[in-house]
């Protein structure tokens, strides 16, 4: 709670000119630099891929015709929760240098207006996260509105024009990290006890792109003995309605996300967030 | 990435930074901070504190280079009764203005007397408005040390805040 000496400190510390141009100023000059070391990464990252062609090159030409066999044994697809747990505990250990998860995002965005009628759309969002599997490494994520619009039945659509605040960005986990390694933070948080929403407990674990497949496959196994929590052929539901995953039932990746309005009869029905993930591996990220 | 750090934090961080020594100096180190977070040159561990703590925490190394320029500008606030911006301005020129807010004069001599780390502690929860864990994180300490030794310094102030 703030007192006289907080006041008196305040006073002493006068609050001296920091107006916003100066700001623009140095955010312009510290920018500028930051592609200079971007594009030096960039010659080692290309210098490392044609080393790479050229060995993969050298592997093919030189391997016996026998081991054009299958590398993996085709697997059992996961029929629970459990079942998808363990696919994701004995998947191959990557040894690429980048996990690029993709998010595809069409999130319900309404505008309230006081002095004319509330606009809305459906619009869709990419994320892009690129985390090294090394420690000591940048992480990249880029996010953007794409420009794509779908209509919003009973709202004149939001202008064209119209840029997003970071409030209406889709927030899909909750850790903020510079570089590796870094630890989803919800995953130090119990579950919700409350059935209704185990999976909104659960959601930023297992979308984080800092979740590792071990960590996932405990949340799955923890949501698998939730009651109220339901596997219907890969889709995930608990006794909310609110939240569901789909996961792919041949790799244990959760591929898709939705997240009903919370009165389902609000927006006809339309969900507040949908979002489609893709996971690989990468040896190179964009600069 | 960085782009949005720097637009999330560096206007609070550069406002408490020009308090402290001025806005010329604040540009230089709101600059330097970035370019240290962006080089990982003190690389940021989400399970030792928040993205908060460990940006004060650079800025605060390297305000550890101006804190003579503070410790000057505090005794010039002392000896004049002015606040730190006109102190700075009073560098320059040989007009001194009386004032007789004495009770800052005394929180100013006391401010330039304590250790560097103990008036940045003082001033991060009290300027930035950063919480005790947060400064903690900045200044790496423990949480409990940084509260016990927050209360004994605010103690401290009061006292010549009232003499």
């Amino acid at each position: 709670m703030r007192d006289a000496l907080d006041d008196d400190l305040a006073e002493l510390y006068a609050v001296r000119g920091a107006d916003d141009v100066r700001l623009a100023r140095l955010r312009e000059q510290l920018f500028a630099e930051a592609p200079v070391r971007r594009s030096r990464r960039w010659v080692g990252a290309a210098a490392a891929a044609l080393a790479v062609v050229m060995i993969t090159g050298l592997v093919v030409l030189l391997r016996p015709e026998s081991r054009d066999a299958p590398a993996t044994l085709p697997v059992k697809p996961a029929e629970s929760l459990a079942e998808a747990a363990t696919l994701l505990e004995t998947a191959e250990k990557p040894a690429a240098k980048y996990r690029h998860v993709k998010y595809t995002i069409w999130q319900t965005i309404v505008h309230d207006h006081d002095d004319r009628a509330d606009r809305g759309s459906v619009v869709e969002f990419e994320i892009d996260a690129w985390v090294p599997t090394a420690g000591g490494e940048l992480i990249n994520i880029f996010r953007r509105a794409t420009g794509q619009r779908q209509p919003l039945a009973g709202y004149p659509p939001l202008e064209p024009e119209v840029e997003f605040a970071d409030s209406e960005m889709p927030k899909l986990w909750s850790t903020w990290c510079a570089v590796t390694p870094c630890t989803e933070s919800s995953l130090s948080l119990p579950l919700p006890v409350d059935p209704a929403r185990k999976l909104e407990g659960a959601s930023a674990r297992v979308l984080s792109p800092y979740t590792t497949n071990e960590q996932k496959a405990a949340t799955y196994r923890e949501l698998a003995d939730s009651p109220g929590v339901h596997w219907d052929n890969g889709t995930v539901t608990d006794a909310g309605g609110v939240f569901s995953f789909r996961i792919d039932p041949t790799t244990g990746q959760v591929v898709e996300f939705v997240q009903q309005q919370a009165n389902r009869n609000s927006l006809g029905g339309v969900p507040q967030l949908s979002v489609s993930v893709s996971w690989e591996w990468s040896d190179q990220r964009p600069s | 990435m960085f782009a949005e750090l720097f637009d999330e934090h560096a206007h609070p961080l550069h406002r408490y930074l020009a308090r402290r020594v001025g806005v010329d100096v604040a540009d230089d180190l709101v600059s330097e901070t970035f370019l240290a977070a962006m080089r990982g040159e003190r690389s940021y561990d989400p399970e030792r504190g928040s993205v908060v703590g460990w940006l004060y925490g650079i800025a605060t190394n390297l305000l550890r280079g101006h804190a003579k320029r503070e410790a000057r500008l505090l005794r010039t606030a002392e000896r004049y009764g002015v606040d730190l911006g006109v102190a700075e301005s009073l560098e320059h020129t040989v007009i001194a203005r009386v004032d007789s807010r004495s009770h800052l004069r005394r929180i100013a001599r006391e401010l330039a007397r304590m250790a560097d780390a103990d008036r940045d502690l003082v001033l991060l929860v009290s300027l930035a408005g950063l919480s005790v864990q947060e400064a903690a994180e900045a200044l790496d300490l423990n949480p409990g040390t940084a509260r016990s030794r927050l209360h004994r310094l605010r103690a401290k102030l009061k006292e010549v805040e009232h003499a």
